[in-house]
């Protein structure tokens, strides 16, 4: 199948993952490649994404049953329609049953696939069984009909139900491909939120990670850019189920998958 | 013995439609039947009151078929069609349409057992 579009969605129940924080790096990291991209999110709470990128993305308010599937409709449609080669779609927190009944009820796999547009999952593996059976779920629904970044996060879960688990193998098996979030000290997400205040708008993560744009400490700002350089690599690696495939950058074919990480400074020593 | 070679009949649907010379006289069958009457005595009543000359075994047989036949919609009960709408092509639903793709089967997604050591 030739992708000339590509939709990244984390369609996860629970919250508190990082979905948001890792969604920074990966826009980051399409604008380092000057990729086209817009987005929507779907969190009516917080709308961290919106205000973060105003000018690219668009909030939803997903509501109940029926009034989720009235907002993804306008969604899909309006993705359908976009000429921008990767949309990033960042929900909130238990919302995956509305996303996947959603997505059943409109065909949207079915029909994206039709147009050459192929969706990404971000699933985020936790200690919670309840989220991970909801993951498998979405395993269980998609199959081999949308590809899979699996997003672990250090800082947020170990990963013990996951790691090495039959779920982790299916994944695998799937083409699934995993990259790590790096750990941000406290400190510094503690003045990337004051820097927010202070400017009365949402800041991305490339904003900040810019010195001289004096919304961080240098010492700060500098805890950013090894966080973007980390992700950015991982990203080149795993190109394929992020980008287009005429966008594709060639070294990203020979990538990583989730048996086969490379060390992570962040965890201890004989953790994976 | 007819010792002429027998004839295949050919069935060609149609020709006059057969109706009971009882068809007439339901109700009444029915009335009779509801008050306890046998289908001799129905017999009987026919040829005295109606004059139509039954065996009772013509009689129960006739009804017997009339309450079958009535369990079931019958072209001879049917309203006739309206040609506008008999000449109407309808246009069937379309349904989603099943696309095969892989997935895994449901007992490969298991976790690991933080129980077990």
């Amino acid at each position: 199948m030739n992708i000339t579009r590509r939709i990244h969605l984390n369609p996860q129940s629970k919250g508190n993952l990082g979905k948001s924080f890792e969604i920074e790096f990966r826009t980051a990291w399409l604008d380092l490649h000057g990729v086209p991209w817009n987005g929507s999110d779907l969190d009516d709470r917080h709308h961290t994404f919106a205000s973060r990128h105003p000018d690219a993305v668009r909030s939803y308010q997903l509501g109940n049953t029926q009034e989720s599937k009235t907002a993804l409709l306008t969604l899909f449609r309006r993705v359908l329609k976009d000429t921008a080669p990767v949309h990033v779609i960042d929900t909130r927190a238990q919302a995956d049953a509305l996303i996947v009944t959603a997505l059943e009820e409109l065909q949207v796999l079915d029909i994206c696939a039709e147009q050459g547009v192929r969706l990404t999952f971000f699933l985020f593996p936790t200690d919670d069984t309840e989220s991970m059976t909801n993951v498998g779920r979405l395993l269980l629904y998609a199959g081999d009909r949308v590809d899979y970044v699996i997003v672990h996060n250090p800082a947020k879960s170990r990963g013990d139900l996951f790691k090495g688990s039959p779920l982790e193998r299916q994944f695998i098996e799937f083409g699934a491909k995993a990259i790590t979030l790096p750990a941000i000290t406290p400190t510094t997400l503690l003045a990337a939120e004051k820097a927010e205040s202070i400017a009365k708008r949402g800041l991305s993560f490339a904003e900040l990670s810019h010195p001289e744009a004096e919304h961080l400490e240098r010492l700060l700002a500098g805890e950013i850019q090894w966080a973007m350089q980390k992700m950015f690599r991982q990203y080149d690696a795993i190109g394929d189920l992020l980008l287009p495939t005429d966008l594709v950058p060639k070294q990203s074919v020979v990538a990583t998958n989730v048996a086969t990480l490379s060390p992570q400074p962040e965890l201890n020593f004989e953790e994976r | 013995m007819n010792d002429e070679p027998t004839t295949q009949l050919v069935r060609t649907g149609g020709g006059r439609a057969y109706h009971s010379r009882l068809e007439p006289f339901v109700d009444f069958i029915r009335e009779q039947r509801q008050r306890r009457q046998t289908w001799k005595e129905i017999a009987e009543s026919l040829r005295s009151e109606k004059g139509c000359s039954v065996t009772l075994q013509g009689v129960h047989q006739f009804y017997r078929r009339f309450v079958l036949r009535s369990r079931k919609p019958h072209w001879e009960t049917q309203p006739p069609l309206n040609p506008e709408t008999a000449d109407r092509k309808s246009v069937l639903a379309s349904t989603p349409q099943e696309r095969p793709f892989r997935r895994p089967a449901a007992d490969d997604l298991s976790l690991n057992n933080p129980l077990i050591v």
